[in-house]
């Protein structure tokens, strides 16, 4: 059964829009002195207005050894800390670390409020210069009257490690053996254990998350997108295997916040259907833009062989509204507090992969759609789209009306995108499309100018692939780009079963927009021996680029198919930084950096993927890990 | 684009006290819908069934599954009885707009005696639908149970598979009362009936998504219409105006009342909030499990609390802010250790310890 597209309506209440653990979250509440500041729907925790009745104690246990810390410097702000230039409420100096038992600290007097903010950075050195942990937490409330309950529930700190992927919090391995030993028919029965226990299918409790701590939602080929004001959107995914085909997550969003530290779960009205493999893309004004992406899809891995495929079953009647790949381009916004919503601009058909990126034309912002393939696919027939349309995204509405049917040079569907050109403020003049074609007889590169309104076909020098599909680019100097994640198979598309991933190397591009046909020059890039084995060739990894440049590559599937367990990191450059081991051996994942200036701004947030379960099997993944290059 | 509207009105009980009522409440909803659950998986199976275009008649509604609809029988009864509740079965089965509904032109025991059964069983109610090449056949019996109630006892005979699909056993207070047990019983059988065709263009589509996923009953003007399942539920429904209702064993019902264009598909995501646990109450959910953690008094911040010990061990106190005439002091805790995470006042101090 197909999940049915859908464009009508969502209607949102503060009932409706509350997460699966508002009962956690007002019951914290109702213990804590103030407004709560971890409910999804509820306001956040720098924003809200915290009431002040009476007074409490903090107290500060830097319990759990860290290794390799020989020093610490904590501080508690009022507020979420959002700037370095922030003044702390309380700075503790550069204290010399004693591990598990020694470092007891305890504020007296604090006025109750539920705003308080943790910053704890940790070091190798005594003299506090060589950072090596960073923990941090918001939403921190300090009660007045009675404390005996809160006092035996610590606020958690969530801990990084400069330069390693570092898990957040992690269900405590006694707890599930606890919930394992609890036999249930419903959720419910499982409630006294921890209110994140659900009842499992085999009648069995289980904590399967820490949610808002991590992640709720499992997810495998998620989008991500970064918001402007430093939280990263998590969205969409395939959750649930049901005959054979997953089916995205009903759980619209998740958004990691950093000044709290914490997860939420949004719902966003008027979204449409669920989607998995959108193309996220961001926006002016906090809103991104979600392009493409389907609701249903086969995804499968034994050893040796991964199938991938859509589900068109029901594609076939154009806009019938219950095909599983999408038939609309969505601006989204996800609010802080209040109603996120979406609009929604329908296409009139399904398109798969489009590509899609922001650029500054003569008339403006638009979002530029690119490509994608009708479907069902045609082993015979290409049905990929060599059009391109312009769509206009404000607070109100995204209309694609203007130019619905500039031609390109080539039909071409998950091909990959980057701007090469901006103008002074900054906006995106030049975009190039690389790849995405079912032939090699058709230009592999072609580039749209925003102020000609036209496509112009490159040349491809040096050592250009015959077959590129997917990847993703990173802009690392003048010019420059890293290509990463491409692959030779057309996935999910005429390959929908695969022997060898067909994973491409990472390319060193070098783009000249000065001649009148732009110039495109290929170089395959050799990592050497410290990047392993798959030498960074991966299929379905995640990328990100953090603010120097860099590019961190987690996870995917190497060329035997086998899930990778680590992570690249690359220089601008293209050489290899070092290679990071994972917490999961994932692919399918994604990568958002964290934008702005807090503590963990800078930082990125890898979310969702399929990972093989104990019996082998996927299973897609809620797990959050965070990276945080060496400040 | 839909045109519909919506304005939520969810239930909300906040109490222990009502929360209890509730569950015992959910306890007899579910009880009722026991009954009832079978009816979806049972209307996929219609839609599965093949179709057999065996005369013209069924050839003309071959998109439909061809359903026969018995006279009833009836043991120890008055006939006039059995006549009525046929006259009900008959009407209440017409309204299966979406089957072929055909009705059995002569009594059972007429029936019967064509084929020389002398039990209404799997094999003579079969080759009774296969005379009117049905695919599925409904057998109604009026009867008392030992205590003398009045009961319809109703199933429905998958001729292709040559097995009772399902059935139903329907309390029947008098015999002038049936229509409500025989739509009840019907339902069951078959599901829930589709739109008189009068109304047909003034249909508009609901579509249900439950986050979170599982499986809610979905009620519409207190009729079930179906369950959610990972897609969500997808059904027609008249336009206009119409009370939603959506119940899952262990969260809070949920309601809402919308206004339907016609023509319109209206999407409604459902957020059903689970229900506060009572203790003590005996019911499910209940809490009680054993701790996997250690006690209090092996946690640092029990000791520090108790403040005489803070010195001696060299924690650090500073004051802050506060007044000298201040009320009660709090507290509130932190902690970098993994292994303490699920104890985060998120989680709000129900976690075990």
């Amino acid at each position: 059964m197909a999940v049915h597209a859908f464009q009508a309506f969502r209607r949102s209440s503060g009932a409706l829009r509350r997460r699966h653990l508002a009962a956690a979250a007002s019951c914290a509440c109702s213990l804590l002195a103030s407004g709560c500041a971890v409910d999804g729907e509820g306001p956040a925790a720098g924003e809200q207005t915290p009431v002040a009745s009476g007074f409490g104690e903090l107290h500060l246990a830097l319990t759990g050894a860290l290794p390799g810390a020989a020093a610490f410097r904590l501080r508690v702000y009022k507020g979420a800390v959002t700037n370095p230039s922030q003044t702390p409420l309380q700075d503790f100096g550069c204290k010399a670390y004693g591990g598990t038992e020694s470092n007891k600290l305890i504020i007296q007097d604090l006025e109750a409020r539920s705003d308080y903010a943790v910053l704890l950075d940790l070091f190798e050195d005594g003299a506090c210069t060589k950072p090596r942990y960073r923990a941090y937490r918001g939403a921190i409330a300090v009660t007045a009257g009675s404390g005996a309950a809160v006092k035996e529930n610590p606020y958690w700190l969530p801990t990084v490690e400069f330069g390693k992927l570092s898990q957040m919090a992690q269900v405590k391995p006694a707890l599930n053996d606890t919930a394992a030993s609890k036999t249930c028919s419903i959720d419910a029965d499982c409630q006294g254990i921890h209110v994140n226990a659900t009842c499992g299918a085999n009648n069995r409790c289980k904590v399967d998350n820490l949610y808002p701590l991590n992640g709720w939602s499992r997810r495998g080929l998620p989008s991500s997108v970064a918001l402007d004001d430093g939280r990263v959107a998590i969205v969409g995914g395939l959750s649930v295997l049901t005959s054979g085909m997953w089916a995205a997550s009903a759980e619209q969003v998740e958004v990691f916040d950093p000044r709290t530290a914490m997860m939420t779960s949004r719902l966003v009205k008027n979204a449409g259907s669920p989607v998995a493999m959108a193309e996220a893309v961001t926006l002016s004004g906090g809103a991104f833009a979600m392009v493409g992406g389907t609701s249903r899809a086969k995804v499968l891995l034994s050893p040796g062989k991964l199938t991938a495929q859509l589900d068109t079953e029901f594609c076939a009647a154009a806009g019938s509204g219950n095909c599983a790949v999408t038939e609309s381009v969505a601006r989204w916004t996800v609010a802080v507090s209040g109603e996120s919503a979406a609009q929604q601009f329908a296409l009139g058909l399904p398109v798969a992969f489009p590509a899609a990126a922001r650029v500054m034309t003569p008339n403006g912002e638009r979002l530029l759609v690119a490509g994608g393939t009708e479907v069902p696919i045609s082993a015979g027939f290409d049905k990929r789209r060599g059009k391109a349309m312009l769509c206009k995204a404000d607070a109100s509405q995204i209309v694609c009306d203007e130019e619905t049917n500039k031609a390109m040079n080539a039909g071409r569907a998950n091909a990959a995108v980057a701007c090469i050109a901006h103008d002074a403020s900054g906006g995106c003049t030049k975009v190039a499309l690389f790849g995405g074609r079912k032939s090699p007889t058709s230009p592999l590169t072609e580039i749209y100018d925003a102020a000609a309104n036209a496509f112009v076909v490159a040349s491809d020098i040096g050592a250009p692939p015959q077959d590129l599909h997917g990847g993703r680019l990173f802009p690392v100097g003048a010019g420059k780009f890293l290509l990463v994640g491409a692959t030779a198979k057309k996935l999910f598309l005429e390959d929908t079963e695969l022997a060898v991933s067909g994973a491409q190397p990472i390319y060193l591009l070098s783009v000249d927009t000065t001649a009148a046909a732009p110039v495109i020059t290929w170089k395959p890039l050799d990592l050497g021996a410290g990047a392993g084995q798959d030498g960074g060739k991966r299929l379905l990894a995640a990328a990100v680029q953090l603010a120097d440049g860099s590019v961190l590559i987690s996870g995917g599937l190497d060329a035997s198919l086998a899930p990778i367990a680590n992570a690249l990191w690359l220089s601008p450059d293209g050489s290899l930084r070092a290679n990071i081991t994972s917490n999961i051996a994932r692919f399918g994942a994604t990568a958002s950096r964290i934008l702005g200036k807090g503590p963990l701004a800078g930082c990125a947030v890898l979310a969702g993927g399929f990972a093989l379960g104990t019996d082998s099997a996927l299973a897609p993944q809620n797990q959050i890990e965070l990276f945080c290059p060496n400040p | 684009m839909t045109e519909a509207c919506s304005t939520m009105s969810p239930s909300d009980r906040p109490s222990a006290s009502r929360s209890l009522l509730q569950r015992i409440a959910f306890a007899a909803v579910n009880l009722v819908l026991a009954a009832a659950l079978p009816t979806v998986p049972l209307a996929g199976m219609l839609g599965a069934l093949p179709v057999q275009a065996q005369s013209a008649e069924p050839a003309k509604a071959s998109a439909k599954q061809r359903v026969l609809i018995l006279r009833a029988d009836g043991t120890g009864v008055p006939e006039a009885q059995r006549q009525s509740v046929t006259r009900e079965l008959q009407t209440q089965a017409m309204k299966y707009h979406q089957l072929d509904i055909v009705l059995s032109s002569a009594d059972l025991t007429e029936e019967m005696f064509e084929f020389e059964c002398t039990e209404a069983g799997v094999e003579c109610l079969g080759r009774i639908g296969a005379k009117y090449t049905a695919q599925l056949v409904v057998y109604s019996e009026l009867a008392k149970n030992p205590s003398g109630q009045l009961q319809l006892n109703m199933r429905v005979l998958d001729i292709a598979q040559g097995r009772v699909a399902q059935s139903t056993v329907q309390p029947l207070d008098s015999v002038d009362k049936s229509a409500q047990a025989v739509q009840r019983g019907l339902v069951v059988l078959l599901g829930p009936t589709d739109l008189p065709a009068a109304a047909a263009e003034a249909q508009a589509t609901l579509q249900i998504v439950l986050f979170g996923g599982g499986v809610a009953l979905v009620y519409v003007d207190d009729k079930l219409v179906g369950r959610t399942s990972v897609g969500g539920l997808r059904v027609s429904v008249a336009a206009g105006s119409h009370t939603l209702k959506v119940v899952r064993a262990g969260f809070r019902e949920w309601s809402a009342k919308v206004n339907l264009a016609a023509g319109a598909v209206f999407e409604q995501a459902v957020q059903l909030e689970q229900q506060a646990v009572v203790s003590g109450n005996g019911l499910p959910g209940s809490p009680g499990a054993p701790a996997p953690s250690e006690s209090i008094t092996q946690k640092w911040w029990f000791w520090t609390a108790l403040g005489v010990g803070a010195a001696a061990v060299g924690v650090a106190t500073w004051a802050l802010l506060k007044p000298s005439d201040a009320a009660q002091t709090g507290y509130t805790a932190i902690s970098i250790d993994h292994m303490e995470a699920y104890l985060d006042p998120v989680f709000a101090g129900k976690a075990a310890k």
